[in-house]
């Protein structure tokens, strides 16, 4: 409403802390990266051995996004636009392996491949003629398991796309074939390249498979550095270029994206005549099954088998001792969801409408931040200025805020931008002031995003593991740091097993939730 | 009795552009309705908002019943104005039944108050079997009855109508439009509401207010505003008109089409333009006529024709179809004018 353009005084009151929050972190940390000498650091970065290391990450970035790619696009063409067989349950079952976190996934595959692993054991031999260990290994885990960011935003697009573009297509006297390459696939391009870059700026920051596979890239040499020493220049200088190469992508992806207007304004849209397949049609069905399986029923089988090896009375005992951090993991995460989304929910009714300079644009930068740069920054700007914080579970929400504000904000924004603004005006005219307009009508009627928001981002925080890590008060542990911790020091060994299968059970309830409410445009964060 | 005044009143979105609305000044009487035309981007809407308080004035007056809605002594918000508004858009509440929505402003009311109120204002729009539905499973029509009965439950002294049936279709809207005056003339409402479409304005309003540029142009009866425009743009916006070059002598104001009552008393010598509406025009074929049709459109019970004059210029003639003439026929043409309706040049 144009009355309230102005920021009400609620909105800075969220606002002002949570941009504190979020550029905080990031200026600790060029302010301890400057302190860094330069002649030192190149010295430093020579016996890291730093150009490898970019280059290495850059290769496992890249291939993972290829192989997500390979596995995502297809399986939503099947699904959205072609006659295959029960696409309506893969179409609901493809985005689940997202309620697997890829660290879980990096432990299902090596309690399946590594040397005595399940299926050399089965084989009867020690070790198989494949290596998980290594950037190979890493980008397999890793396409598997963040495929469906990319399925998500390009089934929705195909969904989206009007097939009376198609028929035009058609009529201007092309072949089905040449209109799926001239037409179709070019107006997935926004939607390709968001997902893609989903996929790439995960790989490129990931922290949980590439540790557990022993792949040095900047996320471990960074936690290393924490770990071993109480050094923070090196690190903060590490962090810094992660982040840096990280926005400078963002921007490509901006500049990519600039100039062609591809939203397609249509009134009512029927949905797209669906492909025949033909003979094609059996085979297809067993490619998408069989990614089901790779990516949804094999993980959950293998960490049940292997959680199943632990007998009873052990397990019983294991469950008492593991319950609190269960417990921590949970109200930590529905703390960080909530006040994400109080936030998001205020900032938004603040910035109203068709406002040029926006703090949600500032809020957004904590979406690009590495959960490692993440984890360090915040750790060394509560400890230089807020000490009461520092250490203490309120650390935690913190960071899962600053981390997952944006999802949060997207969602509440797509729930107000479906309202007219007319419909507050009307409850106005009709006797109500601000604040009960807001209550009878808007609050209602934007409560299922508000809803899917609260879950994403507690889903989110649920099973976010690198800047946990760093941040968590000591003996504060999180099921994520467990399994972590479990998989790192003793291996993938049925405890840790047993983790995984409750935090993805844990996981999994809330995301059938999100998903069931077809979930659809709300960028899935990292 | 007076019951709304606009003094002056100016909204400017954006230093750089002309103000939305410009001075605009008008009252309106109790019990009247009065529409706002104009152009798409007139102020039209604006003026709308600015009375139901959604905008705040930069300068000027909005009084409602004697007391200052918005003017240099402060702001009274939406909610306090005792103004009704049926959006173009009708704005129901998705999540509440029609009973809820019409009810929705009578929340001050006890319950079995509101439900009486409720009851018998569906009664008054035929809605009353309607009350358990939801907006989504209403016909267009329907949902519209809705959303009057929602502005007019708390009884307001003042109805907004935002094009009120763009949405609809033309039969329907003929007929919805038949019952919106209906019900705010049984319930002695005043309404205010805007439109494009010049046919609406004249049928359901006593006064049009025709809006160019954020200015009022002319604030008169529907038949006024037709026959006597005040200025050109209202001449050329309500109704089609051609303008005929003439001069002014003693005798009159000499045309192509004859000499026409110098009403306006316009100097000798002045050139100006005479204003002829298609039902001005009259012709009748004739092999020595010197003019021309050079173009049909047959629109069911009456034609237009277009007739091209040996200067070159063009006017419209409206014909019953009993006959019809087709392109090329010479014709005799003439002008017979009522009120004689002229501009400069």
């Amino acid at each position: 409403m144009t009355v309230r353009r102005r920021w009400s005084p609620t909105g800075l009151a969220l606002a002002v802390p949570t941009a504190l929050f979020v550029l905080g972190p990031l200026g600790f940390l060029v302010w301890m990266g400057l302190a860094q000498e330069r002649a030192d650091f190149l010295e430093r970065a020579q016996d890291l051995d730093l150009p490898m290391v970019v280059g290495q990450v850059a290769l496992l970035a890249t291939l993972t996004t290829v192989w997500a790619g390979a596995l995502g696009v297809p399986l939503a063409w099947l699904t959205v636009r072609t006659d295959l067989p029960a696409r309506r349950l893969l179409h609901w079952l493809a985005p689940l392996p997202l309620a697997i976190p890829p660290y879980i996934g990096a432990l299902v595959y090596q309690i399946l491949l590594a040397p005595g692993g399940v299926l050399p054991n089965f084989l009867g031999v020690t070790s198989l003629p494949l290596n998980l260990y290594g950037v190979g290994g890493a980008a397999w885990i890793l396409g598997l398991f963040t495929y469906p960011y990319l399925y998500l935003l390009v089934s929705g697009a195909l969904e989206r796309t009007n097939p009376a573009l198609e028929e035009a297509a058609r009529g201007a006297g092309l072949s089905p074939r040449r209109v799926l390459t001239r037409v179709t696939l070019p107006l997935l391009r926004p939607s390709l390249l968001a997902g893609g870059l989903v996929v790439f700026l995960y790989s490129w920051a990931d922290f949980g498979v590439v540790s557990l596979l022993r792949v040095r890239t900047l996320t471990t040499i960074i936690y290393d550095y924490i770990q071993g020493t109480a050094d923070w220049a090196l690190p903060s200088a590490l962090s810094i270029l992660l982040t840096a190469i990280t926005i400078l992508v963002l921007l490509l992806q901006l500049r990519v994206l600039g100039r062609a207007g591809y939203t397609q304004i249509v009134g009512a849209v029927k949905p797209a005549p669906l492909v025949s397949l033909g003979a094609w049609r059996w085979p297809a069905f067993a490619y998408v099954g069989g990614m089901v399986t790779l990516t949804l029923l094999l993980p959950l089988g293998v960490l049940g088998y292997q959680a199943s090896r632990l007998s009873a009375s052990d397990m019983g005992a294991f469950a008492l001792t593991q319950w609190p951090y269960l417990v921590n993991s949970l109200w930590t995460a529905v703390a960080g969801a909530s006040l994400a989304l109080l936030i998001a929910l205020g900032v938004a009714r603040s910035e109203g409408r068709g406002r040029a300079w926006r703090v949600s644009g500032l809020l957004q930068v904590g979406y690009a931040i590495p959960g490692t740069v993440l984890g360090l920054g915040l750790a060394g700007f509560l400890h230089a200025t807020l000490p009461w914080i520092y250490a203490t579970p309120l650390a935690l929400i913190v960071a899962y805020v600053v981390l997952y504000i944006t999802p949060a904000f997207q969602a509440v924004k797509a729930a107000l931008a479906q309202l007219h603004p007319s419909i507050e005006e009307a409850a106005r005219s009709l006797g109500r002031g601000p604040l009960a307009a807001f209550h009878a009508v808007t609050l209602p009627l934007i409560k299922p995003g508000l809803v899917a928001g609260w879950l994403l981002v507690f889903v989110l925080s649920m099973r976010e593991l690198a800047a946990t890590l760093i941040v968590r008060p000591p003996g504060f542990d999180t099921l994520p740091v467990r399994i972590w911790t479990h998989a790192m020091d003793v291996g993938p060994e049925p405890r840790a097993a047993a983790l995984a299968l409750a935090l993805v059970l844990t996981i999994a309830l809330p995301w059938f939730a999100l998903l069931s409410r077809r979930l659809r445009g709300i960028s899935p964060s990292m | 009795m007076e019951l709304l005044t606009l003094d002056r009143v100016t909204k400017r979105y954006d230093p750089d552009q002309p103000p939305a609305v410009d001075a605009l000044t008008l009252t309106v009487e109790q019990g009247e309705i009065l529409a706002l035309l104009g152009p798409s981007g007139c102020g039209k809407t604006t003026t709308l908002r600015l009375i139901a308080g959604f905008e705040v004035p930069d300068s000027g007056r909005v009084v409602i019943r004697g007391a200052t809605m918005a003017g240099p002594e402060g702001w009274i918000p939406p909610e306090a104005r005792g103004v009704g508004i049926i959006f173009q858009d009708y704005a129901l509440f998705p999540h509440l039944t029609v009973a809820e929505n019409v009810g929705f402003g009578l929340h001050h009311f006890g319950r079995s108050a509101r439900q009486e109120r409720t009851r018998q204002i569906l009664a008054l729009v035929g809605l009353e079997s309607f009350a358990l539905r939801y907006p989504h499973e209403l016909s267009g029509g329907q949902q519209q009855r809705v959303a009057l009965a929602r502005a007019l439950a708390p009884a307001p002294a003042l109805i907004l109508l935002d094009e009120p049936f763009s949405n609809l279709d033309a039969d329907l809207r003929a007929q919805m439009r038949e019952e919106v005056e209906r019900i705010l003339r049984n319930t002695g409402t005043t309404g205010i509401f805007v439109t494009h479409d010049q046919e609406e304005a004249f049928t359901l309003a006593d006064r049009v207010g025709v809006l160019n540029e954020g200015r009022l142009e002319q604030l008169d009866a529907p038949e006024t505003i037709y026959h006597h425009p005040a200025t050109l743009f209202v001449a050329e916006f309500v109704g089609a008109a051609d303008f005929l070059p003439g001069l002014v002598t003693p005798y009159g104001i000499v045309t192509e089409l004859g000499v026409f009552a110098n009403t306006e008393a316009w100097k000798i010598g002045e050139k100006v333009k005479v204003m002829l509406r298609p039902d001005d025009v009259t012709f009748v074929p004739s092999s020595v006529g010197d003019g021309m049709i050079i173009r049909r459109d047959f629109r069911g019970p009456e034609t237009l024709y277009c007739i091209r004059l040996p200067s070159g210029q063009r006017v419209h003639s409206s014909q019953a179809s009993s006959s019809l003439y087709p392109n090329g026929t010479r014709v005799r043409a003439e002008a017979h004018l009522i009120h004689v309706v002229t501009f400069p040049v």
